[in-house]
């Protein structure tokens, strides 16, 4: 063999020993990277779940609306007892948590399991905007029926608990989104449909709902749970399906 | 920046009234600006109306090419089937004589804008939008017109209280992206006379068509509608392909109440277009 060929042999040789003796290293730092992945994950995680509970919150029953187990492609509202906030961004934030992490059986979910509510905004016009991690558009089952079902779900869950939410724009992972996934018009504010609380069917207002200040500039809560029949809004569920 | 088109309103009260060929006028989409329609054909010249005769179908196979839209586990892809059911509408709807157009013929996507661009190039169109759901009663199919998110004129209320004729329509230019509030009462007749169809050729269907937000037929100036089909999730294609014929003879069927509508009921903008 020739002198060169023996010389790249025997470097290649040595490069061989020193990459093996680096292996458990480098499966180290790949192990460390992928903890230190997952507890980023996990930090975010817990510090947006952090931010749905206030102290003033009050256990208190909530509306949530999911598809209904009997009739296919509409909404029946569930009764939820939840720590509740007396403040409607607050309370926005739970409400809608619990409409995504509480729900009875996957039959009835309507928002994708692994969708987070990244953030809640209302302006003093009873303007809201969501924004919603980026699940909620990749992994909402695509078509208008289940489009409209997955945004009617969050509008309704809003009349029932918040009243002084009167619009909502959807954003997702914190941009606008000219679809939902693929159908429903998300670029326009949708209109938050009034619907009568539990509390109010009883004949009076729940305590937590109560509490909750009218926004400013405005001198009483508009769209306040009062019996007004729910008035079909632009995502409203097929009716008779 | 925010560009805004504008597609000339062709909802004038009085056609005859309107410019011979009135213009439409593209630019780029706020949404698609990467890939802006080419400009529409110019309109052929107006032909004079006196009942609300259909110069053109526009059938729109949704997704396709890289967008298969929703994906059965039988292998059951949307954009395929969708093609399947505009190809038997087609043959339905030129039985009767009506002109057809798809807004794709293969496997192709494009722009939403790019379809709405084909109606909105015509006169006297009416866009169908054809689409297969994730989830639903399978076997079932529901019809949609556009509801402005927000806007009392498309609530759900039934049609019967609401006057039969349009409200004054708009001449001029209309931004691109409120080109059918013109038409949201001639969608919304369209769309309740396919629905009637549709509910007696597929059990469990409502009879009542709903206002949605679909984006596609919210730049569409003309009547328009979304007919959706339940669903990806059967057992083996062959279920939806069954579908094809009798939702092509419901579409045609609905079709022919509404050209059959009298000028002074029209579902129309007056006059038709």
């Amino acid at each position: 063999m020739a002198r060169h060929w023996k010389v790249i042999l025997a470097i290649l040789a040595v490069l061989l020993i020193v990459g093996l003796f680096n292996v458990p290293a480098l499966l180290r730092s790949i192990s460390r990277l992928q903890r230190a992945g997952a507890t980023e994950e996990q930090a975010r995680r817990e510090i947006a779940q952090a931010q749905v509970s206030t102290p003033d919150d009050v256990r208190d029953k909530a509306q949530l609306f999911w598809a209904s187990p009997a009739s296919l492609g509409t909404l029946e509202p569930t009764e939820v007892e939840l720590p509740l906030s007396v403040d409607p961004v607050q309370r926005s934030k739970q409400v809608l948590t619990a409409l995504i992490a509480q729900v009875p059986t996957e039959a009835q979910r309507t928002l994708p399991a692994d969708t987070e509510l990244l953030d809640f905004y209302l302006l003093p016009d009873g303007t809201a905007i969501a924004d919603f991690s980026e699940t909620l558009g990749t992994k909402t089952p695509s078509g208008i029926f289940s489009e409209e079902l997955a945004v009617d779900s969050i509008l309704r869950t809003l009349g029932a608990n918040v009243p002084t939410v009167h619009s909502l724009k959807i954003l997702i992972h914190g941009q606008e989104a000219d679809t939902l996934a693929g159908h429903l018009d998300l670029t326009g504010f949708f209109v938050i449909p009034s619907l009568p609380s539990p509390a109010s069917d009883a004949g009076g207002a729940s305590p937590a709902a109560a509490q909750i200040p009218p926004p400013p500039g405005n001198g009483a809560p508009v769209g306040s749970p009062t019996g007004i029949p729910p008035p079909a809004t632009p995502a409203a569920p097929p009716a008779g399906q | 920046m925010r560009r805004v088109f504008f597609v000339f309103a062709l909802a004038a009260a009085n056609l005859t009234a309107l410019p011979p060929s009135p213009s439409i006028f593209l630019s780029a989409s706020p949404r698609q600006q990467a890939s802006a329609p080419a400009p529409a054909a110019p309109s052929p010249a107006p032909q004079p109306q006196s009942s609300n005769a259909l110069a053109a179908v526009v059938l729109d196979p949704a997704h396709g090419g890289a967008d298969g839209g929703a994906r059965g586990s039988a292998g059951v892809i949307e954009s395929d089937i969708v093609l399947q059911f505009a190809r038997e509408i087609r043959l339905a709807l030129e039985g009767q004589g009506i002109r057809t157009l798809l807004t794709r013929e293969g496997n192709e996507d494009p722009t939403m804008d790019s379809r709405s661009a084909i109606a909105n190039g015509l006169r006297g169109a009416v866009f169908i939008s054809l689409h297969v759901s994730s989830t639903g009663p399978i076997g079932t199919a529901r019809t949609y017109w556009y509801a402005f998110p927000g806007d009392p004129q498309s609530l759900a209320t039934p049609s019967s209280s609401l006057p039969v004729s349009s409200p004054a329509p708009q001449r001029g230019l209309l931004p691109w992206d409120q080109a059918q509030r013109p038409f949201l009462d001639s969608s919304r007749r369209l769309a309740e006379l396919v629905q009637i169809q549709l509910a007696q050729k597929f059990n469990g269907s409502s009879e009542i068509p709903q206002p949605a937000s679909v984006l596609q037929l919210r730049t569409i100036a003309a009547p328009a509608i979304a007919i959706e089909i339940s669903s990806v999730a059967v057992a083996n294609a062959q279920q939806l392909q069954q579908m094809a014929r009798p939702l092509a003879e419901a579409v045609a069927r609905g079709l022919q109440d509404f050209r059959s509508q009298p000028t002074g009921a029209s579902a129309l903008p007056a006059g038709g277009r």
